[in-house]
């Protein structure tokens, strides 16, 4: 039996190699590593903290291939903030506790990635230009919103959770619960619903799926909305770990998404694995790498902005190159 | 006229795409068991007929019935409604979907069980439509790993699934091999006989008149006629689909093949991935070389390998006169090689800009002067001098491009070239495609002028009739590989072409 | 065969630059008149025609540098660690050699991979900012502050002349010579490009290669006006950048309308309009944002309005031409 029989999709077999392929290439880089390190990667609590780390950045993963099927739009990016925010402010000052949290963030996030997509549908302009403009105005409404805090309070600080408020999200088994209801989820609507189907179509080729009958707009919006939902997510998710979430200008919101953003990319090189659980494993892969960078020395903060940076370039590549293999 | 039920009948049909009129009043009738075929030259307006009947586009004016009822689709949903199945010209599939899903996309709400779909019987029953009509096509496989016969039977399966009470084919046997094109003309003789109503294109009239009951010829979108019983044969569809007018005139009126004795290409051993390998020919100045095939032989990457688009994995191109091989389009350009592409919206032209600025760009080098500067009188001096040599019928070179027929667009693409100094290779693909007979009859006068005046050049034709017409020898290959080359004489034929191809 | 014909949508932007330039006027009760701030306003114009000299080159293809800011300050900070005791002149050498090295980086990067630039530019930003900030978190004040030798470039006169020299150079590259040419048909359809024989690749890396090296150069114009560095130093530079060409009527999707002119009308259009929204009361970074946010998308919208409506008028004009040959000729077109 050759290479070829075996990845074929026609057996079961061939199906499951196809999708442990992956896996175990990370899982033996990962072994690699933990040589190097002298086996703390591989410690139990090594392995969850790459898990733990790996979580929000997956979900913004996700949430990025369903936004970005049509283009680059870095206003998701500035929504994800300010979506965190509400969601902030609808716990601490209504009281809402989790519904407050999750539904702020998430309701915030789709009405706001509605209206840029909407935008960019009606004007026909690129995305990434326009995702830029819409990106530049929501950071203004975070930046007002953070001076609007410093003018009421003594501190200047900006809304935050206090140090109890709903931290049961961000503790195992919780979060591995989360984790794992949004790849179920996501799975059931990729492989098992006429809209996934359909995404699929749209995102791979919208001419054609328009000649078969698909409403592509309706599509598209569909997406946006279950990308933005999974943004809200991680917003909330976000902010429940860190208690606040900072507001940025001149576009540095890119930045808060940049794990996220490098964990899609590199996925994007997985073809023959599904695309959601290949979005969780690439997000596990970054996130090893980074706290392997760390057991060798590298400060936290600073450095790993430098490697992430390089990172998104390579892996940029990487993607560039399936994609025109492919064709 | 038959007294079979109609089926379908469209009564005026118009559209326009910004000046061209693509469709002008066509009517149609198809009626139930019989087999109708749609004739017309490249750009006669058959596609744009067909996507209208199919609902991908809306017409301008005109009214459809099906079985009676009126019939205005909104998309290609209500074709299948309405049980119209079809089958496009370009591919209509996903590549990143597995081929059950593409077989049944736009149709799967019978799979709906609550919110999910039911995968496991996608799987099934695609499989089993599959192996109803015969075909071989894995139906887990993502089709974009597929070659392109298993992806177009795909599209057939999918058209099929509708149970068509009419079936619309356009150019679908084109990417077929000899066997499954059989298995295909099985499926719609089973299908005449149900009493379906088919509608097909084909650039081969003699498969056209094999097969068909009624033909119906199309001419610069406007209906030319419609011909049925002893009318369909093949020299009076031909007779229809160019028109008396130009007749005579249009190609070469000589039989002899003619050539300068010096070789201006000579092309060994090249290959270009799967698309063609090792082929090998001469071209010298002065002649006209025609590289004929069926859809995927392979003749417009052979093409573009040439002039030095596509990469060549073996073999090479040189030029002896220049001593000089051939492996970038810049160097092909600077050695006085052209290339005009098929596509000419999308490769030949830039589109957002002027006439001007379409003419100057393959001249920029020549243009500029001794201290590198192009001046902007020279620059448009050129540009004046194309379109006015050329013929371009437009309001000034500072017009935008989009606003040209698509002949008059054709005319800036080989003009631009044209007006270079010390061009004598020159390479098009398909050059009357999507263009009226009057800058058709154009083109070819030009090609024959060209000829004359010593320029090796080569026509890459998907249409038999242009290289018969035209070339010296024909080029022909057949899955990518060199299949026999023909010297023009007295008498030579679509069928001796077709033999080498097949 | 030159039919003249008034291109209204080169004239809209600056209409509306003049428009604005009244509005602000009046909010900032005359203060944006003032002999003081219109010096202001030009001094500071300078740097970023000089960034945007470079830029023109990669907008023409259709593509953007968004790493010019963070090129800005690691070209300055580099620069400034080898010869920054030797004076102004130097440094500006090594600014400009720095700045090409990292835009030969982007260049070929996005040439060889063929990857999005948008994307690949801002992770450069990413990783450079990152890079700086490792340096600036290790130095003691955090800051670099330049020495006399360095901050006696910061005068009119000399700042002048290279904007001068410079401007004509890319008059030039990129209006007269065939590698502007080529630059702009890349953006105006690039297959097309490459298939009459022009080296997309080659035009491609040399293009981000002037843009990084006029980042470089204009490091130092920035630099001086507040007398040296932080971390900070370049950031928001490529936008106001970005947001001055699209004022000036330069397309989004580059092409043939990229023109010179259109980035020295726009740059000072767009410092003129920053320093009168600064000098509006109660206007924050916020509202500051917000508003060239808005600006950008009025003026993407307008041009792309009018860009439409000029391509109906020549359709509508061919049309009745065709259709007055055909009662001239009937049925012979």
């Amino acid at each position: 039996m050759n290479a070829k029989a075996l990845v074929n999709t026609d057996t079961w077999y061939g199906r499951l190699i196809n999708q442990l392929i992956f896996p175990v290439i990370i899982a033996v880089i990962v072994l690699i590593m933990n040589l190097i390190t002298r086996g703390r990667m591989l410690s139990g609590n090594g392995l969850y903290q790459i898990f733990v780390s790996s979580i929000l950045n997956a979900i913004i993963g996700m949430a990025i291939s369903y936004t970005w099927s049509t283009g680059p739009d870095f206003a998701v990016a500035a929504a994800y903030i300010l979506a965190a925010n509400v969601g902030i402010i609808a716990t601490m000052k209504l009281g809402l506790g989790y519904f407050g949290l999750f539904g702020g963030s998430i309701l915030t996030c789709v009405v706001l990635q509605l209206i840029s997509t909407w935008l960019r549908i009606k004007l026909k302009l690129p995305s990434w230009v326009l995702g830029m403009a819409i990106c530049l105005i929501y950071e203004a409404f975070g930046v007002m919103y953070s001076l609007w805090c410093t003018k009421q309070t003594v501190g200047g600080a900006l809304i935050q959770l206090g140090p109890t408020d709903c931290k049961g999200i961000v503790k195992f088994p919780a979060d591995f619960l989360l984790w794992l209801g949004v790849i179920i989820v996501l799975m059931l609507i990729q492989n098992k619903t006429t809209f996934g189907l359909n995404y699929r179509a749209v995102s791979s080729n919208m001419e054609v799926a328009e000649h078969m009958g698909i409403n592509s707009r309706k599509t598209i919006y569909l997406g946006v909305t279950i990308g933005a939902a999974l943004m809200g997510i991680a917003g909330a998710f976000n902010a429940a770990s860190a208690n606040l979430v900072n507001t940025t200008s001149n576009l540095g919101s890119f930045g808060q998404i940049a794990r996220g953003l490098a964990a899609w990319l590199l996925s994007s090189g997985m073809r023959r694995m599904d695309p959601v659980l290949s979005i969780a494993l690439s997000s596990f892969a970054i996130s090893a790498l980074f706290v392997f960078l760390t057991y060798l020395g590298v400060p936290q903060g600073t450095w790993m902005s430098f490697f992430l940076g390089m990172f998104i370039v390579v892996f940029l590549c990487l993607a560039t190159r399936s994609n025109k293999k492919e064709e | 006229m038959s007294e079979k039920e109609i089926l379908f009948e469209a009564r005026g049909i118009c559209k326009s795409f910004g000046p061209t009129r693509a469709n002008q009043d066509v009517d149609i009738t198809l009626r139930a068991g019989e087999i109708h075929a749609l004739a017309g030259e490249n750009g006669s307006g058959k596609s744009t007929l067909i996507s209208i009947l199919c609902g991908m586009q809306k017409p301008d004016a005109g009214e459809m019935f099906v079985k009676g009822q009126p019939y205005a689709p909104k998309s290609p949903l209500d074709a299948y409604a309405n049980n119209i199945g079809f089958v496009v010209q370009e591919l209509g599939i996903i590549n990143d979907l597995p081929v059950a899903y593409n077989i049944y996309l736009g149709n799967l709400e019978r799979y709906k069980q609550g919110p999910v779909l039911n995968t496991t019987s996608i799987f099934r029953d695609a499989k089993a439509e599959l192996e109803k009509h015969g075909f071989d096509v894995p139906v887990r496989e993502l089709a974009g790993n597929l070659p392109v016969e298993k992806r177009k039977l795909t599209e057939i399966t999918k058209a099929m699934t509708v149970e068509p009470s009419i079936l619309i084919l356009d150019e679908t046997t084109q990417a077929l091999s000899y066997d499954t094109r059989h298995k295909l003309y099985g499926i719609i003789e089973e299908e005449k006989k149900k009493g379906t109503a088919i509608l097909f294109v084909t650039h081969d009239v003699e498969e056209m008149c094999e097969l068909a009951d009624v033909v119906t010829v199309l001419r610069d979108g406007r209906l030319a006629a419609d011909l049925e019983g002893d009318d369909v044969n093949v020299d009076n569809v031909r007779l229809k689909m160019v028109g008396r007018k130009v007749e005579g005139s249009y190609y070469r009126d000589d039989m002899e093949p003619s050539a300068l004795p010096e070789v201006a290409v000579e092309v060994r051993d090249l290959s270009h991935g799967k698309a063609f390998q090792g082929v090998s020919f001469d071209v010298n100045y002065g002649e006209i070389v025609g590289i004929c095939g069926l859809s995927d032989a392979g003749i417009h990457e052979l093409g573009k390998t040439i002039c030095g688009i596509l990469k060549a994995n073996t073999g090479t191109v040189y030029l002896p006169r220049k001593n000089k091989f051939i492996k970038s389009p810049k160097a092909a350009v600077n050695s006085g090689m052209a290339y005009v592409p098929k596509d000419r919206d999308s490769e030949a032209l830039m589109m957002g800009t002027t006439i001007h600025y379409n003419e100057l760009v393959p001249s920029l080098t020549e243009l500029a002067n001794t201290v590198g500067m192009i001046m902007p009188s020279d620059a448009n001096n050129l540009s004046d001098t194309a379109a006015i040599d050329f013929n371009v019928r437009c309001l000034g070179t500072n017009q935008a491009i989009g606003a040209l027929s698509g002949g008059n667009k054709q005319k800036v693409s080989i003009s631009r070239w044209l007006v270079k100094q010390n061009l004598d290779i020159l390479i098009m693909d398909c050059p009357t495609r999507g263009v009226d007979v009057g800058v058709k009859a154009y083109i070819y006068s030009l090609i024959k002028q060209l000829k004359e005046k010593g320029m090796a050049l080569i026509l890459v034709a998907d249409e038999m009739s242009e290289a018969i017409g035209m070339a010296d020898r024909i080029v022909v290959l057949k899955d990518g590989k060199l299949n026999g080359i023909l010297n023009r004489h007295p008498g030579l034929d679509e069928h001796e072409v077709i033999e080498v191809m097949i | 065969m030159k039919q003249k014909k008034i291109n209204w949508s080169e004239l809209v932007p600056l209409a509306l630059m003049i428009v604005l330039f009244i509005v602000l006027a009046l909010f900032s009760q005359g203060k944006l008149l003032k002999a003081k701030a219109i010096e202001s306003i030009l001094n500071q114009s300078i740097g970023y025609i000089i960034g945007a000299l470079g830029m023109l080159f990669v907008m023409s293809m259709g593509q953007v540098d968004m790493s010019m800011g963070v090129n800005v300050c690691v070209s300055a900070t580099v620069a400034w660690l080898l010869v920054g005791d030797y004076g102004w002149f130097p440094m500006l050498i090594v600014c400009c050699i720095v700045g090409a090295l990292i835009g030969a980086v982007n260049g070929i990067l996005s040439a060889v991979f063929d990857v999005d630039t948008f994307m690949i530019t801002i992770a450069m930003q990413i990783g450079l900012r990152g890079l700086i900030n490792v340096y600036f978190q290790n130095s003691e004040t955090g800051r670099i502050v330049f020495a006399k030798n360095i901050l006696a470039f910061d005068k009119l006169p000399i700042k002048l002349t290279i904007l001068i020299l410079f401007t004509l150079l890319v008059v030039y590259l990129f209006e007269f010579h065939p590698f502007g040419y080529r630059c702009r048909a890349i953006g105006e359809n690039v297959v097309c490009a490459h298939e009459s024989g022009i080296d997309v690749k080659k035009t491609k890396i040399l293009a981000f290669m002037l843009a990084g090296f006029f980042g470089g150069l204009a490091a130092l114009f920035l630099c001086c006006r507040t007398g040296g560095m932080t971390r900070e130093t370049g950031t928001g530079f490529e936008m106001r950048i970005l947001l001055g060409m699209f004022l000036g009527g330069m397309p989004v999707g580059g092409g043939m309308d990229s023109r010179i002119y259109k980035l020295l009308i726009g740059i000072p259009g767009i410092m003129i309009i920053l320093s009168g929204l600064n000098m509006i009361k109660g206007v924050g970074t916020g509202e500051f944002q917000l508003v060239e946010a808005l600006i950008l998308l009025a003026i993407l919208l307008l041009s792309r309005v009018i860009k439409q409506a000029m391509y109906n008028r020549d359709i509508v004009a061919m049309a009745k031409a065709l259709s007055e040959d055909e009662k001239r000729n009937p049925g012979n077109v």
